[in-house]
């Protein structure tokens, strides 16, 4: 054998593996007996968009999907709502098959208004969710959330924070997250995942 | 084939930096929330360097160019001062990237219609153009950053 066709077939040998690699990354995780039923979170009562207070056992027996974002996010907190809104039409079991929370990093600015004209501007429903600064400090500590005021450059701020969605099935158990850069194909696994019974 | 892309080649090294910058703005889109919105656009550039100074829709409020990044699933958003434009090259300011952080103006825009948007270049001056207005819940097409 030449040095060449061993070269070449050492490099297939690595494709093959990054291949079995990455299916098992893909497809494996995606298989509900990969999911783990892990708790996750804390229980929580804050105030919906609505104005009432709403306590977190509300989403017992419904699986939901919950993001941290804020209303003066212009790139991707609308990108994900809308993403998810799509998903769960695609998902086609109608608006009853998952809650999409959206819970504020922002509670100086995120009123109960404004997060309800924020929302209707999605055209599906969505469960938003804001409070006092240290109510929400409470749940994004108990969630993992990372967030943090940053200046924006021109007088006011914005808040960087941890994207990701997170899956949660109808018994309240952590069923793993959509990432903002994952495709939908895998993200609409997760999704039937939490809402297949 | 190799004789066939050498006249492409030699093209593309026709714009130097001393070149004039040719651009055109394509797909311009603004997308509103209550608080503002965000600006996308595509730019190409058939000439020399240029950068991109300034972006703005009058008809809404304050804008600046940002760029959101992932680190380690964090989503962080920052203020460009300017963006470079590079000769014969494509800039993309797209959900997830580069885009346009604009204020909310006295009235709010209604999706499906159009807005001007001025984009403001060193070396090319202002450009204007009309882009569409999308609602939040729009084209939903995420970006991989």
């Amino acid at each position: 054998m030449s040095l060449r066709t061993l070269r070449i077939s050492l490099w297939g040998l690595v494709a093959v593996a990054a291949l079995g690699l990455a299916a098992y990354f893909f497809l494996g995780r995606a298989t509900p007996t990969q999911i783990e039923a892990t708790p996750y979170g804390a229980p929580f009562v804050l105030t919906s968009s609505d104005g009432t207070r709403f306590d977190s056992a509300k989403l017992k027996g419904r699986p939901h999907a919950i993001f941290f974002g804020f209303t003066h996010c212009p790139d991707v907190c609308p990108t994900t709502l809308a993403r998810l809104a799509k998903l769960r039409k695609q998902l086609g079991k109608g608006d009853e098959a998952f809650d999409i929370v959206l819970i504020s990093v922002d509670p100086e600015r995120d009123t109960p208004a404004e997060l309800s004209t924020y929302v209707s501007m999605f055209n599906t429903p969505v469960v938003a969710l804001t409070g006092t600064t240290n109510e929400i400090a409470a749940v994004t500590k108990s969630f993992g959330i990372f967030a943090e005021k940053v200046p924006d450059g021109a007088g006011g701020y914005t808040v960087d924070h941890s994207s990701q969605v997170l899956l949660f099935d109808r018994a309240g158990n952590f069923a793993g997250t959509i990432a903002i850069d994952e495709t939908d194909p895998p993200a609409l696994q997760k999704l039937r995942n939490i809402t297949d019974f | 084939m190799r004789t066939l892309l050498a006249p492409f080649a030699a093209l593309s090294l026709v714009a130097c930096a001393t070149e004039p910058p040719s651009i055109t703005v394509t797909e311009p889109v603004v997308r509103i929330t209550p608080s503002g919105g965000a600006g996308y656009f595509t730019i190409t550039n058939a000439g020399g360097p240029d950068r991109l100074l300034r972006a703005e829709v009058p008809a809404m409020g304050p804008a600046m160019i940002h760029e959101t990044s992932m680190d380690g699933g964090i989503m962080r958003m920052r203020h460009v001062e300017a963006v470079d434009i590079p000769a014969d090259g494509t800039v993309r300011f797209e959900r997830g990237g580069k885009h346009v952080m604009i204020g909310a103006g006295a009235a709010p825009l209604k999706p499906g219609g159009t807005t001007e948007m001025r984009l403001t270049f060193e070396k090319a001056g202002v450009l204007r153009t009309d882009a569409r207005v999308e609602g939040a819940g729009g084209d939903s097409q995420g970006h991989a950053p």
